[in-house]
């Protein structure tokens, strides 16, 4: 299948790179507005306008890696123009972008379109879902998640696209955090209370660098989220705590390694018999060296396409759900900001 | 590929009550020279790991030459018996019975709640993650009696096991388990049995005459897609390459097999597996240098390592047990491996 990708940066060249070895996909096009010379590849159509790459590849699959502002707009041609789309998340600025692309979504039903929520394929989620789908801790209780970086250097990361509200429409929960609320999904289903605090605690940027969110669903299961921009050491960590044991996703396998070696740890709660290991169980600790996360989305859609198979994961659905949950922060956000965030010690007086 | 860490409280003590261990060492040095090395044929044989036949004789024990691999550095007895003396071996010598009617009984119930559960649980485990719905389950290897016995407590939609060792007839008896046959089967016979999901080879790899045959079997018994769970005795690990022949976990004919780590993944790369977990959770690597040293203070040891095991702490010593897990550098090895689909 003739693929183009557009958006060529930091995520459409990982994108290239799984093209390459994907059995049934076809490189035949990239496009950005800023190409760098000693990035383009060799023999491949480059465009700086993705609707002539679209028009004039007649591409099958559309990558779509740009920043968010342009994220709807690419995604809508492109499904307008009859190609299946695999989207970066998050998918679009806010809610109305989903919105409109789940809109036109609709009106093409043959075509399939997946969302960039490649963590739910890293080994360590797989590995926890497993357990959990498999029942022999019991059912979930809670999820805890803090997923972080430090920003970068001062300039550059001020500087980001990612940190200008009028581009990215968010800061680090929609960039980063959203992976943890996909994944708070995964695991427990929707999630129909949402708490949140935002801050931009550190960071001269527009956007927030902190978020702190809470969630409960309907079976009563509570998950906290804190997604961050000033962890100083890059960090992430999901804890599923259940009925007789816990699992503990830390770290992740990336390009740069600089989240640490990906494993699960499996804890057992004690048993009767086990007086002496009651707070301190035995665990165990599952090391995983090579993410095939990346891969095995894009193979699932190739499937999807090959044998016209509805997209189940990753979906424009759930992608839709969980920009409802960044949504609701967003708007709790603002509203706290209208009223104006009166200390809690000057509320508290008569 | 994976690879598994676990905390456990396990003292070599526990599972190897040592005045009865020597007891058991002596019998089998009686029952090696007396009785295997008279048997009849020996027969050579290249690197069970990589198959190369270069190699050397790297040290003796009990009258049996061991020879390390040039290439993937395993340590392996050549000449050696054929399989059908050493069912003999493990059916009548007296070593085995003493092994079977005085060591497993006085530690059973540590085996069973600190080898033999978890064991059963990893089992459950990788079949929920790679294959759910297994159906059935061939077992080969010594010794299994608590490992089913605790796959049946813990799972009652257990698939069907066929327990397949020389000498199963003998370790079973008196003992009735649901979904389980007793069927003592050749290697090459086995695949009659199949398709199987799953083939449970545990401390058998370290110990069969012949480990290409054994892993043809494995292959040719196995449906697509189905697993193999192994584990062994690994020369890779610390207490072996520390001790090496001072090693009392080394003698035969239980170790006529030890594979290095690379030898192990040649090994069943070689039949066409997938590795899908390599790991090396053993607990005991410096329990068992610590106490070799002790007994034998004059020998040349390494001077890190002699101080490491005689100035440190348990602390350390843990730290050290987990270093050596987390980095697969333990002399205990398991592996879950898949058949092509």
């Amino acid at each position: 299948m003739k693929t183009v990708i557009v958006g060529y940066g930091y995520m459409g060249q990982i994108r290239k790179q799984v093209v390459d070895t994907m059995p049934g996909l076809k490189l035949c096009g990239i496009c950005d507005p800023f190409l760098v010379p000693g990035l383009i590849p060799v023999d491949t159509a480059h465009y700086q306008d993705y609707r002539d790459a679209i028009d004039d590849v007649r591409p099958d699959v559309v990558f779509v890696c740009t920043p968010n502002r342009y994220t709807p707009d690419v995604c809508i041609y492109a499904l307008e123009q009859g190609c299946h789309v695999f989207c970066e998340k998050p998918p679009g600025r806010n809610l109305s972008d989903i919105q409109r692309i789940i809109e036109v979504e609709g009106k093409h039903p043959h075509l399939k379109l997946m969302f960039g929520f490649n963590h739910r394929h890293h080994p360590a989620i797989v590995e926890a879902k497993s357990f959990v789908d498999a029942g022999r801790l019991g059912r979930i209780l809670w999820m805890r998640g803090v997923y972080g970086k430090s920003g970068g250097k001062d300039r550059e990361f001020e500087g980001s696209w990612r940190n200008d509200l009028t581009i990215s429409g968010g800061g680090i929960l929609l960039d980063q955090g959203i992976h943890i609320l996909d994944l708070f999904r995964f695991f427990c289903g929707e999630f129909h209370e949402v708490y949140g605090f935002l801050s931009t605690a550190y960071w001269n940027v527009s956007v927030e660098d902190n978020a702190f969110v809470i969630l409960r669903n309907e079976q009563g299961q509570v998950a906290q989220l804190h997604s961050s921009a000033t962890l100083w050491k890059h960090t992430f960590r999901l804890e599923i705590g259940l009925e007789r044991g816990y699992l503990i996703v830390e770290g992740l396998l990336s390009k740069t390694g600089s989240y640490g070696r990906e494993k699960l740890i499996i804890g057992r709660k004690p048993g009767d018999d086990e007086h002496g290991a009651v707070g301190n169980p035995r665990e165990e600790i599952v090391y995983f060296d090579k993410d095939l996360s990346w891969d095995v989305q894009v193979q699932e859609l190739v499937t999807c396409i090959t044998h016209d198979l509805p997209v189940t994961d990753s979906s424009s659905l759930d992608a839709l759900r969980v920009m409802e949950m960044v949504d609701a922060v967003y708007r709790q956000a603002k509203l706290r900001s209208a009223a104006a965030s009166v200390p809690i010690r000057e509320r508290r007086l008569p | 590929m994976k690879t598994v860490v676990i905390d456990r409280d396990l003292l070599e003590l526990e599972i190897k009550p040592y005045a009865k261990l020597e007891e058991y060492r002596r019998l089998t040095e009686e029952d090696v020279r007396g009785r295997l090395l008279t048997a009849g044929e020996f027969t050579p044989c290249p690197c069970p790991g990589c198959r190369s036949t270069a190699s050397r004789v790297v040290f003796e024990k009990s009258g049996m030459a061991y020879l390390e691999c040039d290439h993937c550095r395993s340590v392996y007895v050549s000449p050696r018996p054929l399989e059908e003396a050493l069912v003999d071996f493990y059916r009548n010598s007296r070593s085995a019975r003493f092994w079977r009617e005085q060591i497993l009984p006085e530690t059973k119930e540590t085996r069973r709640a600190k080898v033999f559960r978890p064991r059963a649980q990893w089992v459950l485990n990788v079949l929920d993650r790679y294959r759910p719905g297994a159906r059935l389950g061939i077992v080969v290897g010594y010794h299994n009696g608590l490992l089913v016995e605790e796959l049946a407590r813990q799972e009652s939609h257990l698939f069907h096991m066929i327990v397949t060792n020389a000498i199963a007839d003998i370790e079973f008896r008196g003992s009735e388990l649901p979904n389980v046959t007793i069927r003592p089967t050749s290697a090459s016979a086995l695949p009659s049995l199949g398709p199987a999901d799953i083939f449970l080879a545990f401390d058998i790899v370290d110990r069969c005459a012949d480990v290409e045959a054994l892993v043809a079997a494995a292959q040719a018994t196995l449906a697509p897609g189905g697993l193999l769970l192994a584990s062994t005795i690994s020369i890779s690990g610390f207490d072996l390459q520390v001790l090496w022949d001072r090693s009392e976990s080394i003698y035969p004919p239980e170790r006529l097999n030890l594979l290095s780590t690379e030898g192990l993944i040649a090994l069943f790369e070689r039949h066409g597996f997938e590795t899908l977990e390599f790991s090396t959770p053993g607990v005991l690597d410096v329990e068992a240098v610590q106490r070799v040293i002790h007994k034998q203070p004059e020998a040349p040891w390494p001077r890190f390592i002699r101080y490491v095991v005689e100035k440190r702490d348990e602390d350390a010593m843990n730290g050290l047990q987990e270093y050596l897990q987390k980095y697969r550098l333990s002399s205990f090895a398991r592996m879950v491996l898949r058949k092509p689909r």
